[in-house]
């Protein structure tokens, strides 16, 4: 069944709203519902892998183990691949899914049959992953990056079904990613011009740009590597004239660029969030573009400083253009502190979230220029540092994004509002365990503690720090229970939020909570990149509506 | 659309440089092959822009534009359900199934697909 939308010549009158069932949902095309079936979805992986990583923080807690050196392999496997491929980047996709149509004032997304395809490519990709654990010898013991030799030769399904998830999943990424281009290219609203998009939708334009580059090489060589295992092939395998660094060219081609991958559509939502809660247009609108389209060339161009230790790629080169990243990023933080300068600052949830992602990220980002000096990698290769610094990039950064998103844009979603206290309280015990957790792996790692070791000496002074780290890892476990419990209350209280109750800037603001189907009843005029703010303010001088004589008239809804 | 097609140019070109200057530096065949395909993946989408959309000016790149001067434009024909694509992601992760478990299912999975994708098209025309 399909509907032939036009642009209405009046307002339509609110279709009345039924609950949706289950066949509803499995067959749905809406891009607000697959979006919420994504975030649903992404978050149920992101619990699995909690789960994962506190028996993983249980097991290093003190010296001794109480899992087999196997088991922890397969966690740690798990819980990396679950955290980069199910969680971080897809559930910025599924944010995409919902608000990006909304932001630049489309109906859905440009395909939205695709759309529903990309989801369920996604969840047979996780399900197929997870299903690896029953596999006769267990998930594949390999780390997420699933280097040959150790990928071709570990025996048993578990990694054949996990090189299979992962082609399901890019191919999703893809997929989600030409639909997000097509939309914001082809279904803007008028006047919705590229230089009034939202900060959101320009990363998810550069987002989309990097996925379309980096997956598909990491489809390639996940299937050399299937070649290998079952066909005979030999491009891995030194003996036969293959080379194991081929591989880490080709997956690394990948996995750098993956990083920001996970971590633009989280600049783009925080710069979406903090001139709203510091009542002030965001400060260096086209820098911050160009800062973005910046990062993700450069970081095209950085794939092999993974690799300095291997002796066989131009060092020099890899770590100028890693230093250059930090010149485009610290603009970022510069529109950021600029945008908050001389604002009227609210410290709502959503604006702690964006300020703890700052903070966090800003940790991750130096010990990334640190890290890209390649002496100091020399020594710092696989250790915990490395572990330490991912984390704050991807955890501290990313996952505080997550929920500065989840707490700014539930009332759109729901039409309820999430209980601000508890989401302070949340925030606060998520900062304090997240640091606990993350921060003394820096000192492990400077004092020689490898990554992906199941157990440690006894002697060496590491298990007070280990100990630390276990302790924040459980108040993190805490925390997220607090945003459960939060989550449950709003559900069950439904006490409404109103359509805009963050008096917001963009296009979403000015529809309904929860939006109707095709997004809009009608659509106010667009004359800057904060459309709700200039309708809701049009009296306001502030406003770029100000001023306009029988605007209220010819417009209002 | 001329945003969109001076996005993907300037990626294009400044991929192309980069390409270049690595390969002249490095002389390392699978980093410069990939910055190939780095340059040539842009340029194809932006050639395509620049050829079809370039002197395309909707309301969307009309800054004066407006919701009630498109009244009546259409905007496109959008599904508001379809079974078709779960029934091709069935099909698509069982047949990649097929490769690990055994052939079988490689045919199930690609009977699947194929009648999901001749399911698409009907829905398409309807």
């Amino acid at each position: 069944m399909s509907t032939t939308l036009e642009r209405p010549p009046a307002p339509a009158a609110p279709a009345p709203r039924r609950r949706a069932g289950l066949i509803d949902w499995i067959t749905t095309t809406d891009h607000k519902r697959i979006g919420i079936l994504y975030i649903a979805t992404t978050f149920t992986f992101f619990l699995a892998g909690g789960v994962i990583a506190m028996v993983m923080r249980t097991e290093l807690a003190a010296p001794g183990r109480i899992v087999s050196k196997q088991v922890y392999n397969e966690l740690f496997n798990i819980h990396g691949t679950t955290m980069v491929f199910l969680f971080i980047a897809p559930i910025g996709l599924g944010l995409a899914n919902y608000f990006l149509p909304l932001q630049v004032g489309a109906p859905d997304m440009a395909f939205p049959r695709l759309n529903a395809l990309s989801y369920w490519l996604f969840l047979a990709g996780g399900l197929t992953i997870y299903l690896s654990f029953l596999a006769p010898q267990g998930a594949p013991a390999t780390g997420w990056t699933f280097y040959s030799p150790l990928s071709t030769q570990t025996p048993g399904a578990g990694p054949d079904m996990w090189i299979m998830g992962i082609l399901l999943t890019s191919v999703s990424s893809i997929m989600t990613a030409v639909n997000l281009m097509a939309t914001t290219f082809l279904l803007r609203a008028p006047g919705m011009t590229m230089w009034r998009l939202s900060l959101f939708c320009w990363n998810m334009i550069v987002t989309s740009l990097m996925i379309l580059v980096a997956f598909p090489p990491l489809a390639a060589v996940l299937s050399m590597v299937f070649i290998d295992r079952h066909f005979g092939g030999h491009f891995f395998d030194a003996t036969h004239g293959g080379s194991v660094v081929l591989y880490q060219h080709l997956f690394w081609w990948f996995g750098h660029p993956e990083v920001y991958i996970m971590i633009l559509p989280y600049f783009g939502i925080v710069t979406d969030i903090i001139p709203v809660f510091s009542r002030k247009p965001v400060f260096g609108y086209a820098g911050f573009v160009f800062a973005s389209l910046a990062i993700a060339g450069l970081s095209m161009s950085v794939w092999a400083h993974h690799m300095f230790t291997t002796g066989a790629v131009l060092n020099p080169w890899f770590s100028a253009m890693s230093f250059l990243i930090a010149v485009p990023t610290g603009i970022k933080f510069f529109n950021w502190i600029g945008t908050m300068w001389g604002g009227k600052i609210s410290f709502s949830t959503p604006m702690l979230f964006s300020l703890g992602f700052m903070l966090n990220f800003l940790l991750g980002g130096i010990t990334g220029v640190m890290l890209a000096s390649a002496p100091i990698d020399f020594n710092a290769q696989d250790t915990y540092f490395v572990v330490a610094h991912m984390h704050y990039v991807l955890g501290g950064g990313s996952l505080f994004g997550i929920f500065a998103a989840v707490y700014y844009w539930w009332p759109k979603v729901t039409g309820f509002r999430l209980h601000e206290r508890i989401g302070k309280v949340f925030f606060w015990i998520l900062m304090a365990g997240f640091n606990l957790t993350f921060f003394p792996m820096f000192q492990l790692g400077l004092r020689g503690m490898q990554r992906r070791v199941a157990d440690y000496p006894a002697n060496v002074g590491w298990t007070f720090l280990n100990r630390l780290a276990t302790l924040g890892a459980y108040l993190m476990a805490v925390a997220v229970l607090v945003f459960l419990f939060d989550v449950v209350r709003s559900i069950r209280r439904r006490v409404s939020a109103g359509d805009d109750p963050w008096d917001g800037y963009t296009l979403e603001w000015v529809t309904s909570s929860p939006p109707p189907e095709h997004n809009f009843d009608w659509l106010p005029p667009i004359r800057s990149e904060r459309p709700a703010f200039d309708w809701h303010h049009r009296n306001d001088p502030a406003s770029a509506l100000y001023g306009r004589g029988g605007l209220e008239a010819s417009s209002s809804p | 659309m001329r945003t969109a097609v001076k996005v993907f140019t300037f990626s294009a070109l400044f991929s192309g440089v980069v390409a270049l200057v690595y390969w002249l530096l490095s002389s390392e065949d699978a980093g410069s092959v990939l910055l190939l395909f780095m340059f040539f993946a842009p340029a194809f989408i932006g050639g395509y822009l620049a050829v079809r959309g370039w002197r395309l000016r909707a309301g969307e790149d009309r800054p004066d534009a407006d919701y009630k001067s498109e009244a009546g434009e259409g905007v496109g024909r959008f599904h508001v359900g379809s079974v078709w694509p779960l029934l091709m992601g069935i099909g698509v992760g069982v047949a990649l199934q097929g490769f690990i478990f055994g052939s079988w299912l490689i045919v199930a999975g690609a009977a699947l697909f194929v009648l999901a994708a001749v399911g698409l098209m009907q829905e398409s025309r309807g």
